[in-house]
């Protein structure tokens, strides 16, 4: 793990001008990006992963191997699990560890898993956690529906952590995998860890600690209203791998000194004025990541330990010319994603409407085509740009249930919108309780920041790409075409 | 016939070049010159005595004159017979390649610190091509609005704001001493034997009055006029450094001998400045942001650190 950086005197929040939108954005935008939870793991794995996620739109350093296929696997665990609890709140599942098994098959296979690697799924993850978790799914039943919750989103403007004698606010968001309302728990869920661990897999305690952190801070308007009046500063903090469960500790020395350092990391690597902040990083690599022996625990082991091709020659005005535009991307991402953010949480509900920044509607009807009918209380004609929202079935801007959906049909001052599957639970939250359903759903349409997410990665690709041999360098059109822009060698064309 | 015991596929053998590479890798890590390094007595990689001969047949392993042994990493028929471990021969070239790189880009820095601590009058020079090679590199980011009201489409600013990078860097070096041209900037460092041999080109220069316009554009003077001579030193001899290295080809590959490189950098500028690089920095730190302040946003875009790492 990383060493510490010096905490900031305080977190750069926007401006009113930028939170009203009367800022033109342009430039530094000197207000840090809104830090995730990841960001903060980041951060503490070690701050070279912090940049690359930052300035090079790679975030896969915590999957421990730059195989995708694991990341995957981890949200079919995490959503087989959810949709067996959901499974059983509505009497749909019976309980037998052959009927289990029998329903992970078409459940893995929607998701693309071929026979084999479902076996392996469920022989490594799956049966392991059903066998363990047997006797708890027996008490699972009609009566939870209101109970259990998963992948729900928190967030808040101003995350009260102590420092020293006193405390420090911070903006933080994160996804939390499961609430268990009856039982007080929050849960971390992972495929990663071994059968004798004795420790939760690394960071994955710090994780449900930072979620638990927000999700403890959040005033109680801010709340669902059907959990305004519980104290989740009571709830038992778990990790649970296949093999076992953790319980976290709410005081840990440690987080506290991490988390002030992890900021000041997010906020120097951003937006800082400092000439050397990459340098920094490098020389606070994490220490287990010597450079003949490398953390092999990294996802980005390749990116950060890549070979430096010969060809194009022109490599190193490549990375001059480059370093500025990985930062500009960055920019206007804060400016985008972050500064929306921070809108969201910021300004009131009726600003947030009346600037256009959401839509609330009333939800009217959900059909088994997952479909939701929405009433909105305004004029329809000011729906623009690309067709996908983000809606909050449940919940406010500051917790709840985020799903994805598509803009399906307009009809007078109602949308008919589709939720998309992909990434949610194929047993929606929204149409499994809806009488918890709140008033008004917020809808809402995310800047398409990770268009400038794809961009910085291509251009590290692009960077780090190359050719050995001469020959091979010239037969490639794009080293020659960088060769072209970038060098600064004569050019000569034809044979001679 | 009887089969052998070490087989490439046998996993105790694999085992034990993973264990050598790790003797390797330890040793080197630490400093240990690559004469020295990785040798252990056999039992330490978890081989038999009586395989001695075997792996010493087959080259798999060295031996020294204190009877010691360790991989045979320099031997390419190795490296195709343990494909397993290409990744780590990868490592360890890049490794050793960079050792080499970093001692000979020592000797360069060492001869030119030398050099303009004997001989001043060669600030101008180094001061003329590290501006340049900084300013072309910048891409020339300025307001759209000066772009315009200088008689320039963004187009031709495109096009003929780079060609003044070296019409500049002579601007800023003549303040240092007499100098007439691009070539006689380079001719100084090759008399020195500072080889700036490549066949590079600056980008062909345009006229007078145009590199006016681009001077009016980014308000050069007002630049200039804030910037302290040890930071237009300082400039100069970071971006001349990092030129000739490249040049040389003598950038490391890998992250950590890069860091090594850019300390040896700064170690020889504090030495010449006399200055902390913390406060080398700082100083050019302020100074960017009252041009900020002034309204010149795009100062430190232009006025910047190469990257070495």
């Amino acid at each position: 793990m990383t060493e510490g950086r010096a905490p900031l005197s305080k977190w750069s929040y926007p401006q009113t001008d930028a939170l009203q939108g009367k800022t033109f954005p342009s430039g530094n935008p000197k207000f840090c990006p809104f830090p995730t939870v990841t960001s903060l793991l980041l951060a503490k794995f070690c701050p070279v992963a912090l940049l690359h996620d930052l300035l090079h739109g790679r975030d896969y350093a915590l999957l421990g191997t730059p195989d995708p296929e694991i990341k995957r696997r981890g949200d079919l665990f995490h959503k087989f699990i959810a949709h067996i609890k959901e499974s059983l709140i509505k009497g749909e599942l019976k309980l037998s560890g052959y009927d289990i098994s029998q329903s992970f098959h078409p459940f893995a296979e929607k998701y693309g898993f071929k026979f084999n690697a479902r076996n392996d799924l469920y022989r490594r993850y799956i049966g392991p956690w059903v066998e363990r978790k047997f006797e708890e799914l027996k008490n699972i039943s009609q009566s939870d529906r209101d109970k259990l919750f998963f992948e729900i989103s928190v967030a808040n403007y101003y995350v009260p952590l102590p420092y020293k004698d006193g405390r420090k606010s911070y903006p933080l968001e994160g996804r939390i995998d499961e609430i268990d309302i009856k039982n007080k728990r929050i849960i971390e869920r992972t495929i990663k860890g071994f059968k004798e661990d004795t420790e939760p897999p690394a960071l994955k305690d710090y994780q449900t600690w930072l979620l638990w952190k927000t999700l403890s801070s959040l005033k109680r308007n801010q709340l669902p209203s059907q959990w305004r009046d519980i104290d989740f500063e009571e709830f038992e903090l778990i990790v649970e791998t296949p093999y076992k469960d953790f319980s976290v500790s709410y005081e840990n020395p440690s987080y506290v000194e991490e988390i002030h350092s992890g900021y000041a990391w997010i906020h120097d690597i951003s937006i800082s004025e400092s000439r050397i902040i990459g340098q920094k990083a490098y020389e606070n690599r994490s220490k287990d990541c010597p450079i003949l022996n490398p953390e092999k625990e990294c996802g980005l082991i390749h990116i950060c330990r890549h070979r430096n091709y010969p060809y194009p020659q022109s490599r190193p005005e490549i990375k001059q010319i480059f370093k500025s535009w990985y930062q500009y991307l960055l920019w206007e991402q804060i400016w985008e994603g972050s500064l929306f953010q921070y809108q969201l949480l910021k300004l009131p509900k009726e600003e947030l409407i009346e600037k256009g920044l959401i839509l609330e509607g009333k939800i009217i009807s959900f059909s088994g085509d997952r479909k939701i009918e929405l009433e909105i209380n305004r004029k329809i004609s000011s729906l623009g740009g690309y067709d996908e929202y983000t809606i909050i079935p449940f919940g406010t801007l500051f917790c709840g249930k985020h799903m994805r959906a598509k803009l399906s049909k307009v009809k007078g001052n109602r949308l008919i919108i589709e939720l998309i599957s992909e990434g949610v639970f194929p047993s929606e939250t929204a149409i499994l309780f809806p009488d918890i359903l709140e008033s008004s759903s917020p809808l809402l349409q995310e800047p398409p920041t990770f268009l400038e997410r794809q961009t910085q990665s291509g251009l590290l690709k692009l960077q780090q790409s190359g050719a050995i041999k001469e020959e091979k360098a010239k037969s490639r059109s794009w080293i020659q075409l960088l060769e072209a822009i970038f060098g600064i060698k004569l050019l000569r064309r034809g044979s001679k | 016939m009887r089969k052998m015991k070490f087989e490439s596929s046998d996993l105790s053998i694999t085992e034990a070049v993973e264990k050598m590479f790790q003797a390797l890798s330890n040793d080197l890590g630490i400093g240990v010159s690559e004469e020295k390094a990785g040798w252990r007595s056999l039992i330490d990689f978890g081989i038999e005595p009586s395989h001695q001969s075997e792996l010493l047949r087959r080259s798999i392993v060295e031996r020294n004159s204190r009877g010691q042994f360790r991989l045979n990493f320099r031997n390419s028929r190795i490296r195709q017979e343990f494909k397993k471990f290409n990744q780590q021969f990868e490592q360890l070239d890049c490794f050793l390649e960079d050792i080499e790189k970093l001692n000979e880009a020592q000797r360069i820095l060492t001869q030119i610190t030398e050099m303009l601590q004997s001989a001043p009058e060669y600030w101008t020079y180094i001061i003329a091509l590290g501006w340049w090679r900084m300013l072309e590199l910048s891409e020339f980011p300025a307001k759209i609005d000066d772009i315009f009201n200088e008689g320039f489409s963004p187009e031709d600013w495109m096009i003929k704001a780079p060609r003044c990078a070296f019409e500049l860097a002579l601007n800023i070096a003549s303040k240092y001493g007499e100098i007439d041209g691009f070539k006689e900037a380079l001719d100084s460092l090759e008399r020195q034997g500072i080889h700036t041999s490549q066949s590079f080109v600056p980008l062909s220069l345009i006229g007078q009055d145009e590199v006016q316009k681009v001077m009016r554009v980014l308000k050069w003077e007002e630049i200039k006029e804030k910037l302290a001579d040890f930071n237009v030193k300082m400039l100069g001899f970071l971006w001349t450094l990092y030129f000739v290295l490249q040049n040389e080809n003598l950038l490391p590959s890998s992250a950590e001998f890069s860091l090594k490189l850019n300390q040896m950098m700064w170690n020889n500028a504090e030495n010449i400045f006399g200055k902390k690089q913390q406060d080398l920095l700082s100083n050019l730190e302020n100074t960017l942001k009252k041009l900020n302040e002034r309204g010149i946003i795009w100062a430190s875009d232009i006025v910047r650190l190469p990257e070495i790492i």
